[in-house]
């Protein structure tokens, strides 16, 4: 009961902070607001009592944090945390706050549900204070999920197609991925991020737990090198973003579809270096096009690291930990996944190193095509990185490297949630 | 004394992390601190195994940690081992980057990027001594990624001209693409024997023996600059001279060779693969030294110089030659460094030279061209100036028809999911 009751006094301190920064003008103040909740939002999930096993259909319970959902709320409060902090002044004078923290309140309630039903109505509430932002293929996309996810829940084993065809509107797979290069191109590049960090899809299927999905995971396997390649060709950093984001987040899924432990234990380790590493590299990319004329490009060098050192820095190693670069929380994350994605699936598994290796070489190459080269503008009077994008890039940093260093202390969690999820009565 | 075989790696990792952790803090370090600091980690790295070289008499000494993590039945341990064959390359290595680290203090003085060389140098050294005294392949990859990062970020040295840049951009896509091999060979060794040892395969069958010995073979040909993955190597040379000594004339290009020789037992159950090795070699050895006697300038010549006797080394190996290798390797690694190093100052010397001997010397190294025909000559000439056409075959049988589908799919997506930029056009 006291666990419930923290899970709803840390969603509440979300939705009443959303309401006091609707009314802010003074941008320091949004932010601080918003940087003092999504603090107080992270603390409270760390410190909230761990329910057993997988609650989710249990009908005494409304909401709560079991051991499936931990991760995810976290992940949550750490993508509010990076945003606000790495948000140019520009984004949070248009509302960007309040449509934040509403949003990831709605995101959060979908994890701590208790029933479809309220699952459903979380992940339907999400994406709407963005819904200005959003290509009108993303809300139908978004609003067709919405409906397919509780008609399909509520109907059982003969809704389940439903359920799959939600999991792969909301995740992004092939051919339903169109959505995400339209977010990352029509918005701010850190509303974008919050619309695809929240992996809605891979949830719905660690929470509904149906062993009948091991064909998601070829999908998603063949989605990750599908935007893979296209990735390593696309020469607008926003598009190539988002196929990186694409293929990467695809991964979460094939661990999750592998249901062996080392492929779901992956997967939860990869959760949270997706949502580290992609927010930076897009409130960095963010950070740089508030300080030039033009918006970035890949089509030449642009020579940037020779006037934003550090930006370039936390760029490469954000990068390189998203893509397992050893000495990360990200090699440990695929190496998890490769050994659970090739033992539940021999001759497809193979994708999974070769996707990899495929988006290692777009992260280097919009790294040499951004930061490397000749520098192509005069940007004598600009700042590098300024202390608030510091400290949030060096607090990132520090967990992914730490993380990678001694991953211990963060897989017993990922570990418990593989016996939640294939323990659970729907498996 | 087997608590010194972490030593040796974790020296000079420390030292990259120090020296990184003091320049984003905003620390600036004098050349001759930064030099002073990567001397003593290198100088601790030594006396270990100095204090370990007894071992070598009395079969090696091996560490084991307890789990860097686990899940399930799946675990990842430490595990090194100072065997007799890699005593000598480790020793070798220390001396060697202890040399270039004397060399560089005077050669990269006051340049730009001086704090930066040291950081990479570093680097390098940890994942290099991981790569030879890895216990492990899974041990080993962490060794194998790091000196493939630190190698490409040292090529992109001089950052601001499009050349390097482009050539490490070249040198990372071969790097990644190989060591796909090394990824699924570790993940196949896993399931086929429990664990990433290459001392433990008595449980391996004649096929699946084979299957993984070609998957090392192909990791190793892309350190190791081996046909059809050599086209990276003269591009290479764009990086500065100290390190392309350590890189590609000592260490670095001996790693794919090291590899083999620690998969042994391997290629000896596997008799076809040994043949493919010795025929990689020998078309290798060919087509580097037609190619060096065609380029016009000295750091590309040493380095296709290098790459033909690393294709003898290969040759060696697949022969079965193991002991003749090891030397080759360790002599080669002396003589490639002092050439390299002294290649920036090859016309003084050429000049001291001539003057020294009170007249014109005939030029040497033309004996068995003489025994090729006139017209057959310029024929190979030019071959040799698009070194054998190797990469142009590359590109127009394999790289090219992918590039061309992935180009007219990225056409459809972007017509689909256009993006206005900030004073751009969208491409």
């Amino acid at each position: 009961m006291i666990s419930q009751l923290t899970v709803a006094l840390a969603i509440g301190t979300l939705l009443v902070s959303g309401v006091l920064t609707f009314f802010l003008k003074n941008v320091s103040s949004i932010r601080a607001v918003g940087f003092v909740t999504a603090l107080a939002n992270f603390v409270g999930v760390l410190l909230i009592p761990v329910a057993s096993g997988n609650t989710f259909g249990n009908q005494h319970i409304f909401i709560d944090v079991d051991q499936v959902n931990r991760i995810p709320m976290l992940a949550s409060s750490l993508l509010l945390f990076v945003t606000f902090l790495m948000a140019p002044d520009s984004a949070l004078r248009s509302g960007f706050v309040w449509k934040s923290l509403v949003s990831i309140a709605a995101t959060q309630l979908a994890y701590t549900a208790g029933s479809p039903w309220l699952m459903s109505l979380g992940i339907a509430i999400a994406w709407l204070p963005f819904y200005q932002e959003l290509s009108p293929v993303t809300r139908i996309t978004f609003a067709l999920a919405s409906v397919l996810l509780p008609v399909g829940l509520n109907l059982g084993d003969k809704g389940i197609w439903m359920v799959f065809a939600a999991i792969i509107l909301r995740k992004g797979l092939f051919p339903a991925h169109g959505w995400i290069t339209r977010t990352m191109g029509a918005g701010h590049w850190l509303t974008a991020m919050l619309v695809i960090n929240t992996h809605i899809g891979a949830f719905v299927l660690l929470r509904t737990s149906h062993t009948s999905a091991v064909w998601l995971t070829d999908l998603a396997l063949g989605t990750a090198v599908y935007a893979a390649a296209l990735g390593m060709r696309d020469l607008s950093p926003r598009r190539t973003l988002g196929w990186l984001s694409i293929s990467q987040s695809a991964f979460l899924l094939a661990g999750i579809g592998s249901q062996t432990s080392e492929g779901i234990a992956g997967s939860l380790l990869l959760w949270q270096v997706v949502v580290a590493s992609t927010t930076i590299l897009a409130g960095i990319m963010a950070a740089l096009e508030s300080r030039m004329s033009v918006s970035l490009t890949l089509k030449h060098s642009s020579g940037l690291a020779a006037r934003f050192p550090r930006l370039a820095v936390g760029f490469i190693i954000a990068g390189l930990a998203l893509v397992g670069a050893p000495m990360t929380l990200g090699f440990c994350a695929e190496d998890l996944l490769m050994h659970g994605t090739l033992a539940a699936h021999p001759r497809i598994g193979i994708l999974l190193p070769i996707a990899t290796a495929m988006n290692a070489i777009t992260v280097f190459r919009m790294f040499s095509r951004l930061f490397l080269g000749p520098v192509t503008e005069d940007l004598t009077d600009v700042p590098d990185a300024l202390p608030r994008e510091r400290l949030v890039m060096t607090a990132v940093i520090s967990f992914l490297i730490l993380g990678g260093l001694v991953p211990g202390w963060l897989l017993p969690k990922a570990a418990a949630t593989h016996d939640a999820v294939t323990t659970h009565p729907g498996n | 004394m087997t608590y010194l075989l972490p030593i040796v790696i974790a020296a000079p990792f420390l030292v990259f992390c120090l020296l990184g952790t003091l320049w984003l803090s905003g620390v600036a370090l004098s050349e001759k601190g930064i030099v002073a600091i990567t001397r003593v980690g290198l100088l601790v790295s030594t006396v270990c195994l100095l204090r370990l070289l007894p071992s070598f008499f009395t079969g090696g000494t091996r560490f084991h940690s307890a789990d860097w993590f686990r899940v399930g039945e799946y675990h990842f341990s430490i595990e090194l081992e100072l065997s007799r064959l890699a005593t000598f390359p480790s020793l070798l290595a220390v001396l060697l980057l202890g040399l270039i680290t004397h060399f560089s203090s005077r050669y990269i003085h006051r340049d730009r990027g001086f704090l930066r060389f040291f950081l990479m140098l570093n680097l390098f050294a940890s994942g290099i001594l991981t790569v030879f005294i890895g216990g492990a392949l899974d041990v080993m990859l962490v060794g194998w990624e790091l000196v493939g990062i630190s190698s490409v970020f040292l090529i992109a040295f001089f950052q601001e001209r499009e050349q390097p840049v482009a050539g490490a951009l070249r040198a990372f896509i071969t790097y990644r693409t190989c060591d796909i091999g090394l990824l699924v060979a570790i993940v196949l060794l896993h399931r086929f024997t429990g664990n990433a040892s290459l001392d433990d395969i008595s449980k391996l069958t004649s096929q699946q023996a084979t299957l993984v010995a070609c998957l090392l073979v192909l990791a190793s040909l892309g350190k190791s600059a081996q046909f059809p993955f050599s086209g990276w190597l003269p591009k290479a040379m764009e990086g500065p001279t100290p390190s392309s000594a350590a890189f590609y004339g000592a260490l670095s290009i001996h790693a794919g060779a090291f590899l083999l020789l620690k998969a042994r037992h391997l290629l000896e159950m596997s008799p076809a693969t040994c043949w493919v090795i010795v025929i990689i070699g020998a078309v290798t050895t060919l087509q580097a030294t037609l190619s060096s006697r065609a380029v016009a300038d000295a750091k590309s010549a040493l380095a296709l110089g290098a790459q033909a006797q690393v294709g003898l080394i290969f040759i060696e190996i697949g022969l079965g030659w193991d002991k003749l290798a090891l030397w080759h390797l360790c002599a080669h690694s002396v003589l490639r460094t002092l050439e390299f190093l002294r290649a920036p100052s090859t016309l003084h010397a050429y000049h001291s030279m001539h003057a020294a001997a009170g007249g014109h010397i005939p030029a040497t190294g033309q004996f068995y061209d003489r025994f090729i025909p006139e017209s057959l000559r310029l024929k190979l000439y030019r071959v040799a100036l698009d070194h054998g056409w190797v990469d142009t075959l590359l590109y127009r049988f394999f790289l090219g028809p992918l590039v061309a589908v992935v180009n007219i799919i990225l056409m459809a997506e972007q017509r689909m999911a256009p993006i206005q930029e900030k004073g751009l056009q969208d491409d």
